[in-house]
């Protein structure tokens, strides 16, 4: 009988849904803005990272080519004879020699890649291939009759020009579009400071989906002229078919392996370029994690819309229980209504997501290159399998947070459906029971943090499960305090200030999602600025320590020319000077940044060592040949003094003794620092890289970096900075790097004031006639909108309040746990109370904001009316 | 007799497409035209020419010549294995002048302006199988390069080595690889250079300085090793080799050419190239030379040879080759039939062309003579 009734009652329902969620369009507005948020930031954060990721990895795949392994050797290179040693000696035919490194146009950074065209073709044909609409620019004629003409060149004529005109390169289109350049223009590159003059033969990669946006290709003596690479390769690229079998394959690397010198290794270009796009992980994790934190707060904001509209209809969806319908036909009518929203609010989330995602990608792009590599990266390449990740979390998380408002709207019995009273009821009983599973969740966070080792990711899920746990026992806390506090505002307020506190407790089930929402998006503010400030204060610390020289003196790329150095040291005023050679270090295990220091006497202070004695660690340092290691790497390889590392040097794998730790923020990465005596002693490689210049007590820097602009003048672009003005770049760089970081969590921010102003306008609203009768019983429209204002402010001071502890167990987690886990870094927590005081009056400031509206809905009602409405 | 490769040659390098039909708009292979066109009087400038007779000294003369724009080193051969098998070689190696001046080599040893091209052929006649391989290296660093004394012309692990005058009795060596095939030979002079044309300048075209250097090792006892996809073959035959240098060869009416280095039982040898015009003619500058088993050669010019085409060869690549000729020389008493090995002996390098071991059998001053050899013909493929 029930069903017969239900089946032609469906149609109804649904228009009855539609109908309703039409009439109460800023409802519809709110849940569909929570759902688009939540996704628009994780699409966003999704896409900036992939579309790094991708940019780097598709130069990898331009740079390599058909490379299936390369040939590296120490900081210095390959000798190149070994190149011509394989191919004549040992009869090695896929091999191609490369010399490579970065130069800059104008602000454009292109990737120059020097290579022998005869030994190309089964590298990189594209760069080949692509010559086919190259256009040559001939001079006819002298004097008044001189003209250009263009033909259509051939390629003969680029590679004649390529090999036999020092300077000629070829460009690829995108870059020359970008540069304004076209081919046969002559254009100055700048290499290593110094400038050169270069000339465009011909464009490559009409086709832009190819990556070759950066690419400057050169003939490897170009190359190494410019580079300053006589006698030595960056790298010998190696194609073993695959396809040959892998036993073949085998046979062949082994037989590769033994025509090698000590020192010089053959490594896959896959692993390579993972080791190197790896330096960048860590720091993506993290805009992760941030961007979940995001979706996170949309998925309290579903709920509050969603259980809400399930809240207005409980009398409908009671009187449609009575009139026969199951409990599956209502929460199926209100899991499609809410899957319909999901879709439609995901879909809006994934066009703003694209486009946040441009506005993002400038960021971490900014970042990645700051810190760890070169990558060119203008447009989000809009990945089908970040979108659809995005889309299905949005459609996940509206469906949890329909699911219970749905299943709670279901299982009541149809008479009791029709009181709200019974829902508070239900929802008060049920806060000890949230809040203890909260606790459960706490604990179980704390567990796993413990045994997760050093995990990143274990890490991150810990932190969310804390978020999550003490976020459930919000509620609870604010019944305790709304009750508390009701008596203390009647006090102070009068009557309206004690119903607006005392209504926050009364309409649980609807201000505490609120004031959830807004507490864990005021938290991240808490822990994030936390987390900034100390990481902050210890990177200013530690330059303030390190950085002890009164003028620096490097190139932005590449190292010193030698005769300027020596130049540089003779001027008057000088009386110590440090340098420093930051190399490269690889091996099959992966990349090791080495820094090889000849230190002045006052470095050795600046020094930041991690326990020991020092005297005995720099005695190791300077005359054992022992290295010190990063607090990030002997964080995260579990090793200290007494403990070696092995190193690949010319005369193969040596293990060097390890002195000590020290600090630094520089990179996150496996760094090591080595006495200059020591890295002489193996390396064949005496460029320096940098300078640290000590004065006299009375010489005047300005002056002195003076003269040195003017010895360099003409010779190399010298970065000359004075203590402080390094300084002050280090932390723009630094502070750069969490730009990103800020927009996230103001974004966090935004989605919970919009979850507040969702809860007040849906409170005030199924109100309406409670307030009706405060009319009626003689308050003012004044005092009315007062009482609203007042309730949000509460809800605010409450969010913000609970906000503190949450944040702070976040700044903890985010400081000891996340930061160690992820970077390495070690640093000192610093609290200041501005930060909270901030943290809290953002909360209360935003949920005033967002109670504007509401109260003057509230004030403008008409009693009459709104008494009417049942 | 070679024609200049250089400019199609390095455009099929960048596009990498040796084998293949050029992509559209690059030149067409074996397009003397476009070659004329390139490296026309204009071009030559700042380079050495081919305007008198040299003296030629050996074996400094077996090197390079680096002044000039072009030069080669070019060894073919007829060779029988233990077994009753008939192959045959070709060893080349190119050196091209890219410009005149010598680059800057300070501050990079892969600074050049010379380039080397080397191909490999080998017709194994029962299998019906032509190999070829081309390869490309910079004259620099070591990569490729010929030098002398002692005279040593390499490119990556090919080479030759030519001994010194003065240890007459060591072979010369000759060793390539590529492709699963393996070629080592030991080679032997069993006759002094020749030089041909006028004391060895060979006059390509009216123009001054359209010639070249030109001499032959018209016979080389050969013998060694040639391994086939593991298949290894004891093998001896006889060889020949070309040697020629200069700036500028063809001129613009000039299409190719068919080569002819023909070795005959009764210990004599035959040179002679026939250039043909773009009309159809035969160019008035085809020359050659007859080498006695003993005495003095004798220079031929075209209106001593006659050459009749008896049967021709459509390369599945496009063209038709002439493939069997009856060449006479009425005032030496010879009339010679020659016959490919093997039809498909078409060299599929950056420039088709077809090069290729030859059967002789003929009449010389009424006894019968038979023979091997290598013919050469360019300028044929479309």
């Amino acid at each position: 009988m029930r069903a017969t009734l239900a089946k032609p009652m469906i149609p109804v329902l649904y228009r009855a849904s539609f109908g309703y969620l039409m009439r109460h369009p800023w409802q519809l507005a709110m849940a569909l803005i929570g759902i688009c948020i939540g996704v628009a930031v994780m699409v966003s954060v999704d896409l900036a990272n992939e579309s790094a990721r991708r940019a780097f990895l598709m130069s990898m795949d331009t740079v390599n080519g058909e490379a299936t392994h390369q040939i590296v050797a120490g900081p210095a290179g390959v000798d190149e004879q070994l190149y011509v040693r394989l191919r004549v000696q040992h009869g090695l035919r896929n091999i191609a020699p490369v010399v490579e490194g970065y130069v800059d146009v104008g602000d454009t950074t292109l990737h120059l890649l020097g290579v022998d065209m005869f030994a190309e073709r089964d590298f990189r044909g594209y760069a080949l291939q692509d010559l086919n609409e190259l256009q040559v620019v001939e001079d006819r004629g002298d004097g008044p009759d001189a003209q250009t003409e263009t033909r259509n060149g051939s390629r003969g004529d680029v590679l004649l020009r390529l090999l036999t005109e020092r300077g000629t390169v070829l460009m690829s289109s995108g870059a020359a579009a970008s540069l304004g350049l076209s081919a046969g223009a002559t254009f100055d590159v700048m290499v290593d400071g110094k400038v050169v003059k270069a000339n465009v033969a011909a464009l490559i990669g009409a086709d832009a989906d190819r990556g070759l946006g950066d690419l400057l290709i050169a003939d490897i003596a170009t190359a190494q002229q410019w580079l300053g690479h006589a006698r030595r390769l960056s790298r010998i690229d190696v194609r073993i078919a695959e396809q040959a079998g892998r036993d073949l394959a085998g046979t062949r690397i082994e037989r590769i392996k033994a025509a090698l010198p000590q020192g010089t290794l053959l490594l896959p270009a896959a692993a390579r370029t993972r080791s190197i796009g790896e330096m960048s992980d860590a720091f993506m994790t993290n805009l992760t994690a941030m961007s979940l934190l995001a979706m996170l707060i949309g998925i309290f904001l579903i709920y509050n819309s969603v259980s809400f509209a399930v809240l207005q209809r409980r009398s409908l969806i009671g009187v449609l229980r009575a009139l026969g319908l199951t409990r599956r036909q209502t929460f199926r009518l209100l899991v499609l209504e809410a899957l319909t929203l999901g879709i439609a609010g995901a879909t809006l989330g994934l066009g703003l997501g694209i486009w946040l995602g441009g506005k993002l990608l400038v960021l971490v792009s900014q970042s990645i290159n700051d810190l760890y590599f070169v990558v060119n990266v203008t447009d989000v390449a809009v990945s089908p399998l970040s979108m659809f990740r995005g889309f299905a979390a949005g459609l996940a998380a509206t469906l949890v947070a329909a699911a219970v408002p749905a299943w709670e709207a279901a299982s009541f019995p149809p008479s009791l459906a029709l009181a709200r009273s019974s829902l508070e009821r239900r929802s008060g009983k049920l806060a000890p029971l949230v809040a203890i599973s909260g606790a459960a969740v706490v604990l179980l966070a704390l567990v796993l943090l413990r045994v997760s080792g050093n995990g990143l990711v274990a890490g991150l899920i810990a932190v969310f499960m804390l978020i999550l746990g003490m976020a459930l026992c919000i509620p609870i806390a604010v019944r305790g305090s709304s009750r508390r506090s009701a008596p203390i505002a009647s006090r102070l307020g009068g009557t309206s200030a004690r119903l607006a506190v005392a209504g926050v407790d009364a309409s649980l089930s609807r201000t505490g999602v609120a004031i959830v929402a807004l507490a864990v998006a005021v938290s991240a503010t808490i822990g994030v600025s936390i987390m900034v400030d100390s990481f902050r204060s210890s990177v200013g610390d530690w330059l303030e320590n390190t950085l002890r020289s009164d003028l620096y003196v490097g190139v932005s790329r590449g190292t010193l020319d030698a005769a300027l150095v020596d130049d540089l040291l003779r001027l008057p005023g000088i009386v110590d000077h440090s340098s420093s050679r930051r190399v490269w270090l690889e091996s099959e295990s992966g990349r090791i940044r080495l820094t090889a220091i000849d230190m002045a006497r006052e470095s050795y202070a600046g020094a930041d060592l991690e326990g020991g004695d020092p005297e005995s660690t720099w005695r190791a340092f300077e005359q054992q040949g022992a290295v010190l290691v990063s607090g990030s790497y002997a964080y995260r390889h579990g090793v200290g003094p007494g403990d070696q590392v092995s190193l690949p040097t010319p005369a193969g794998e040596r293990p060097f003794p390890i002195a000590g730790t020290y600090r630094s923020y520089d990179a996150d990465l496996d760094a090591l620092l080595m006495s200059r005596k020591t890295y002489d002693s193996v390396w064949d490689d005496p460029a320096i890289g940098s300078l640290g210049i000590y004065l006299h007590d009375d010489a005047d820097a300005r002056a002195v970096m003076q003269q040195m602009r003017e010895l360099s003048n003409g010779r190399q672009a010298l970065v000359i900075s004075s203590n402080r003005e390094l300084r002050e770049r280090s932390m723009q760089i630094f502070d750069r790097t969490f730009v990103i970081t800020n927009v996230l969590y103001w974004l966090a921010v935004g989605v919970a004031a919009v979850g507040i102003l969702g809860a007040m306008l849906a409170l005030q609203l199924e109100r309406a006639r409670e307030l009706a009768v405060f009319r009626a019983l003689g308050m003012t429209p004044g005092q009315l909108g007062c009482m609203v204002i007042m309730q949000t402010g509460f809800i605010g001071l409450l969010s913000g309040i609970a906000a503190i502890p949450l944040g702070l167990v976040m700044a903890w987690v985010l400081i000891d746990v996340i930061n160690r886990r992820a970077f390495g870094w070690h640093m000192d927590i610093a609290i200041s109370p501005a930060v909270l005081l901030t943290a809290v009056a953002l909360a209360v400031i935003a949920s005033l904001a967002a109670g504007l509206y509401p109260a003057w809905r509230a004030a403008q009602a008409k009693p009459a009316l709104a008494m009417r409405e049942e | 007799m070679k024609n200049n490769l250089l400019s199609i040659v390095l455009s099929m390098i960048m596009c990498g497409c040796d084998g293949e039909r050029p992509p559209a708009g690059a030149p067409a292979p074996g397009g003397s035209s476009r070659l004329s066109e390139l490296l026309g009087a204009d071009d030559v400038e700042g380079y050495a020419l081919v305007l008198e007779p040299r003296a030629f000294s050996f074996p400094r003369d077996h090197g390079q010549h680096p002044a000039y724009r072009n030069e080669w080193w070019y060894v073919t051969g007829n060779l029988d294995g233990g077994g009753g098998e008939r192959f045959g070689f070709e060893l080349t190696v190119f050196r091209f002048s890219l410009s005149p001046e010598i680059a800057d080599t300070q501050a990079s040893e892969w600074a050049t302006n010379q380039v080397y091209i080397g191909h490999f052929a080998i017709t194994d006649a029962e299998a019906g199988q032509f190999h070829v391989a081309q390869r490309y290296a910079r004259g620099a660093l070591g990569l490729a390069g010929a030098e002398a004394p002692p005279p040593n012309v390499w490119l990556e692990d090919w080479y030759l080595r030519i001994a010194a005058e003065d240890e007459a009795d060591g072979p010369w060596r000759l060793h390539a690889r590529d492709l699963g095939i393996e070629l080592s030979l030991s080679l032997m002079p069993l006759k002094a250079p020749v030089l041909n044309g006028i004391d060895g300048l060979s006059q390509k075209s009216a123009e001054p300085g359209n010639a070249s250097y030109y001499y032959s090792i018209p016979r080389l006892q050969t013998a060694g090793t040639l391994a086939i996809d593991g298949d290894i073959h004891e093998v001896s035959g006889l060889a020949w080799m070309d040697r020629e240098w200069g700036s500028s060869a063809l001129s613009g009416e000039q299409e190719g050419w068919d080569w002819f280095a023909l070795q005959l039982s009764d210990g004599s040898e035959l040179m002679f190239y026939e250039m043909r015009r773009t009309d159809g003619l035969r160019d008035r500058h085809s020359a050659g030379t007859f080498i006695p088993a003993d005495g003095e050669s004798v220079h031929l010019s075209h209106d001593d040879v006659t050459i009749k085409v008896r049967d021709y060869w459509d390369s599945p690549q496009g063209g038709r080759y002439p493939m069997a000729w009856t060449i006479a020389i009425p005032h030496l008493q010879l009339e010679l039939h020659v016959d490919p090995v093997l039809e498909a002996q078409e060299l599929s390098t950056s420039v088709r062309y077809w090069e290729g071991a030859v059967d002789i059998a003929g009449v010389r001053s009424g006894s019968a003579v038979v023979g091997r050899g290598y013919v050469e013909l360019t300028g044929y493929a479309r």
